[in-house]
């Protein structure tokens, strides 16, 4: 089989929705596939909140989704957890959350609580901005340094 | 009335309690630290209320003390070398001072129950609440609310773990000016140490709590664990053993079952 008719086909084969690709010709077979990208199985928290985040610009319908998760990371501020513990949105189980998707936050703004062994520590935004993404869901545990919001700075 | 004369020949600190405020009445003493309106960042000072009237533990749990009689006091700390170590560690420290206070001053033997209550014969005796904020990734500020049963002769009302005090066990009333000095003197010689070495805080600590070893509960809301409190790991949190294998507890209510 040519060289250059392979590294046309790869090349073609990159910029379609083709995922296995497979050709048989005079007695020679040539195979190629996508690796499958499971960065949203691996990430439940994400997963959970997706569906009610704002979809960065630019994502295709069957766009590679570790992409968009890599894609976000640079363009957003990223709060992080400072300790082990239990993230909280909410100041009572009955109050409002300190925060929402959409909603303006500036320097100083309370995102949320972790609690962890009798303290209660109370998480301020530190940037100008709109919250784009919760990744956490309510009074679930989060690690040392876990990506608790997006923030889009403005 | 507290006597500031008293209390400041016992103080033997370099920062702790050297800015220290004094209110007859606060809603809590660690909301006032907390508070930006009040512009106290000092590292190491102290609040102390005669009074509280929203002094509060975990969980919104109310902090009851009466007038004049106990101690309900707060600590800063914005030490960012002191902050960026694991906070657990200050955790226990503030335990083990108010802890080893008691057994200096009185002879009287306490014990730890996780992560941070002091108990004498299993009655309370002092609680401590940390309240922290962090700006973007980092801890900036620290407060560490202690509630210390000093002189209160009665306790009325119900209670979670059923309170004493130190008049109760002393048999007499005791110094209020200089259990303090002790304990913010013992708290910055532990604060020292957390910043050397603060694996020492957590062998300090697991050598004053007897329920390692022991068959306990967790209780947190409506969540009931059953197990062995086996240890505590590096960070301090601890570690149950269940029938299905080893449970790190981040919190709850550790009772001997």
């Amino acid at each position: 089989m040519d060289f250059n008719f392979i590294k046309r086909l790869v090349k073609l084969f990159d910029e379609s929705n083709i995922t296995d690709l497979e050709i048989e010709e005079a007695g020679q077979k040539i195979k190629i596939a996508k690796r499958q990208r499971s960065s949203y199985a691996s990430h439940p928290h994400y997963v959970s909140h997706s569906a009610s985040a704002n979809v960065s610009a630019g994502q295709s319908a069957d766009g590679t989704k570790e992409e968009v998760v890599k894609d976000s990371k640079s363009k957003f501020h990223e709060i992080h957890s400072p300790i082990v513990g239990t993230f909280y949105r909410t100041p009572s189980p009955e109050a409002d959350p300190y925060v929402k998707i959409g909603d303006i936050v500036a320097p100083g703004t309370v995102l949320c609580v972790i609690e962890a062994m009798k303290l209660m520590n109370e998480i301020e935004c530190d940037v100008n901005g709109k919250i784009v993404r919760v990744m956490v869901d309510n009074a679930k545990p989060v690690e040392y340094n876990q990506t608790l919001f997006q923030i889009e700075e403005l | 009335m507290f006597s500031f004369e008293i209390f400041d020949i016992k103080l033997n600190t370099d920062f702790i309690g050297r800015n220290f405020i004094y209110a007859e009445e606060i809603d809590s003493t660690n909301s006032a630290l907390l508070d930006k309106s009040n512009n106290i960042n000092t590292n190491g000072s102290v609040f102390l209320a005669e009074m509280q009237t929203a002094g509060r533990g975990r969980k919104d749990r109310i902090w009851e003390s009466n007038k004049e009689q106990n101690l309900t006091f707060s600590i800063m700390i914005t030490d960012k070398a002191l902050l960026k170590k694991s906070i657990n560690f200050i955790n226990f420290g503030a335990a083990l001072a108010v802890s080893s206070a008691i057994e200096n001053l009185y002879q009287i033997k306490t014990e730890l129950k996780w992560p941070n209550d002091v108990l004498i014969n299993s009655k309370k005796i002092s609680g401590i609440l940390l309240e922290s904020i962090s700006s973007g990734n980092s801890i900036t500020k620290l407060v560490v609310g202690f509630g210390v049963n000093v002189n209160q002769s009665a306790f009325p009302g119900e209670y979670n773990i059923h309170p004493t005090s130190l008049r109760f066990e002393a048999g007499h009333e005791v110094s209020r000016e200089g259990l303090l000095a002790e304990i913010l003197n013992l708290f910055e010689e532990i604060l020292i140490k957390i910043k050397e070495n603060p694996s020492n805080i957590l062998k300090d600590w697991k050598n004053r709590c007897r329920m390692i070893g022991e068959k306990i509960s967790i209780t947190e809301d409506n969540n009931v664990k059953y197990g062995i409190f086996d240890d505590l790991d590096d960070e301090g949190y601890l570690l149950l053993r269940t029938k299905d294998g080893m449970e790190k507890i981040h919190f709850g209510d550790v009772t001997i079952s």
